[in-house]
């Protein structure tokens, strides 16, 4: 495929796998945080309930969150239209992703501390894929 | 001092009963279908028909007409297993060594339940419980106490083992429940009885959409685990199910007699309703159950994906469940602070590889057990090959003689013998350390899960829709009527 194509093509790409992996991500985070807090309902149930309930319960999250996680692929996208491609802003680039999650548990929820350290983690974790995709974007350029 | 606070206490309790009869007895009644033992006389344990006498009792207390069924019903022949706990039998020594310890230990006779209407044989009791749902102008409330299986599939399988090894399971029960106009309560006592909280909803399988007219009520455990009340020891106190607290709550006083020193009613109404009886046996039971009710059952499962996967603050919003995880970790000597529930989970940790490190114990011992039983006898097969075979004219033989006894005592008086009932004594004491750190394990695990509890009834009262919060208060409000 011509470079230009590749180049053109990315910005569809990149929203694409962050919209797969934001829940994961976001699931990964929640159960980090609380494991180091010790509130997670998720490592209590691991030895109360059958695994496969786990799973459904991950599966339903995860197409139930699909309108968001299609957002917060298209804000990656925008993210590095902005920024990813300029040699000077490049170092910003992602930063629209913890933002965004930070700024969503400010001003959507009711109770900001209950949603912030989870949506700012996954908008840093969302970030840091971001930016190993475009790593692996310019190495295999 | 302590004599005096228990006779006032006493007194409290005495004129608590009185009222709550009183005001009973002016009511209509509910119906009580009261169900339970086994499903083979091996496994119709003592403790449960203890269990449905004293609940019988205390039902009947409340002026409740109670119908009961047992078992075989009223037909004749042993129906309930006991166990002994003398030991020192002629024959004990062939029953150690030939692996039969527990079997020797057992005696069966019939079932010494009063007013029993009939036998739980699915195949009787199934159409009488049609007609009656269908039948009854009173509120019914269903006890069941016995036996239960799992379910591979949905909650809603998980079943009731009844007599002849029939079975009831949760979805048949919905099924029962469709042509009902009255309203339903439960309290189900067995593993896996969890899935019968299926039956406060519309869709057997799926959904939150409530029945109509309502049902709730209380399952000993989940749809998931084993209860506590399958062990066979049959000494009062020995054995903590849900019934043993949830029936104390009602009758104010213990299986034993002993009036409960701690007050269930938390409305102080004088009246004990199931719901606060429920919370009593939450906040009382050192035993191995993870109690729950329909209203808990609802908000675990209310609760939506968005909020499910957040870790949760750790300060407690103020509530019921908040209530009773302080006053359980009180009780447990726990330090309530911001790392209590880290700390639990380590705690649960350390129990869990205390269990495994018991079970792997055990294993082995038994391991070395059978090893030793195996030579022994090896040995004795040589002496005496009629013991091959217990149910031959041989074996009949070496009993009519009396040289069956002859054996069992030169058995007893070799060295091996003294090493295998050894390792049998090990073998019962790791039992009860195992069913010990399994209590001590669940109790950790229910302080995380009143802590769950009391952030999900907040979490519903900030997140929750109009229609979720009328549906948790249905509930909550049929746990809550007082039986009558």
């Amino acid at each position: 495929m011509p470079r230009r194509y590749r180049f053109s093509l990315f910005p569809i790409v990149l929203a694409a796998f962050i919209t797969v992996i934001s829940w994961p991500v976001f699931v990964a985070c929640a159960t980090a945080i609380g494991y180091f807090m010790g509130e997670s309902w998720q490592l209590e149930a691991w030895h109360q309930e059958p695994r496969l309930h786990l799973l459904n319960y991950f599966s339903e999250g995860w197409i139930a969150s699909a309108p968001i996680a299609v957002g917060i692929g298209i804000l990656a996208a925008i993210d590095w239209l902005l920024f990813a491609r300029k040699r000077l802003l490049s170092f910003f680039a992602g930063v629209l992703l913890p933002l965004a999650g930070a700024s969503a548990a400010l001003l959507l929820w009711h109770d900001p501390m209950e949603l912030l350290p989870t949506l700012a983690c996954t908008g840093v974790a969302l970030a840091i894929a971001y930016r190993m995709a475009e790593f692996a974007r310019r190495v295999t350029d | 001092m302590p004599d005096s606070r228990h006779d006032t206490c006493a007194l409290l309790w005495a004129s608590l009963a009185v009222a709550s009869a009183l005001l009973s007895s002016s009511s209509l009644a509910d119906d009580v279908i009261l169900i339970g033992g086994g499903y083979t006389p091996l496994r119709s344990e003592a403790q449960i028909e203890a269990n449905v006498i004293w609940a019988q009792e205390t039902l009947r207390q409340q002026g409740l007409a109670v119908e009961t069924w047992f078992t075989d019903g009223n037909a004749s022949g042993a129906d309930v297993v006991t166990v002994e706990h003398t030991e020192g039998s002629p024959t004990e020594p062939l029953a150690r060594v030939f692996g039969d310890r527990y079997l020797e230990r057992l005696r069966y006779r019939e079932h010494q339940v009063q007013n029993v209407t009939g036998s739980t044989d699915a195949d009787e009791l199934l159409p009488t419980l049609q007609t009656r749902l269908a039948d009854s102008d009173d509120d019914v409330l269903l006890v069941y106490n016995g036996h239960g299986s799992e379910s591979s599939g949905q909650p809603a399988d998980v079943s009731i083992s009844l007599w002849n090894d029939s079975s009831i399971s949760a979805r048949e029960m919905h099924e029962l429940l469709a042509d009902s106009d009255t309203s339903f309560r439960y309290i189900f006592t067995q593993c896996f009885s969890g899935g019968f909280h299926r039956l406060a909803y519309e869709d057997a399988d799926q959904g939150l959409a409530l029945s109509e007219p309502p049902r709730c009520g209380f399952t000993a455990e989940s749809a998931y685990r084993l209860a506590e009340g399958c062990s066979a020891s049959l000494a009062i106190g020995d054995y903590r199910d849900y019934s043993t607290y949830f029936f104390a709550a009602l009758s104010g006083r213990d299986r034993a007699g002993k009036y409960i020193l701690n007050d269930p009613d938390l409305n102080e109404d004088g009246i004990i309703s199931p719901r606060e009886a429920h919370l009593f046996t939450l906040e009382e039971a050192h035993s191995a159950d993870l109690s729950r009710s329909s209203s808990e059952d609802y908000l675990e499962a209310w609760q939506p994906w968005y909020l499910r996967w957040l870790p949760r603050q750790p300060q407690l919003p103020d509530n019921e469940y908040a209530r009773l995880y302080r006053n359980i970790a009180t009780r447990l000597g726990i330090e309530l602070d911001n790392n209590t529930a880290k700390q639990l989970k380590l705690d649960i940790r350390t129990l869990q590889a205390r269990l495994h490190e018991l079970t792997l114990t055990r294993t082995s011992l038994r391991q070395r057990e059978r090893e030793l039983q195996d030579l022994m006898i090896q040995s004795l097969m040589r002496q005496y090959p009629a013991l091959l075979g217990p149910y031959t004219a041989g074996f009949a033989e070496l009993v009519n003689s009396g040289t069956i006894f002859d054996i069992a005592n030169s058995i007893a008086a070799t060295p091996d013998y003294t090493d295998l009932v050894a390792m049998q004594s090990s073998d019962d004491a790791l039992d009860t350390q195992l069913l010990e750190t399994e209590r001590e394990l669940v109790q950790r695990m229910k302080l995380l899960r009143m802590r769950r509890l009391a952030h999900l009834v907040d979490q519903l009262a900030r997140h929750g829709s109009q229609l979720s919060q009328d549906r948790y208060a249905a509930l909550l409000s049929c746990e809550e009527r007082p039986l009558q």
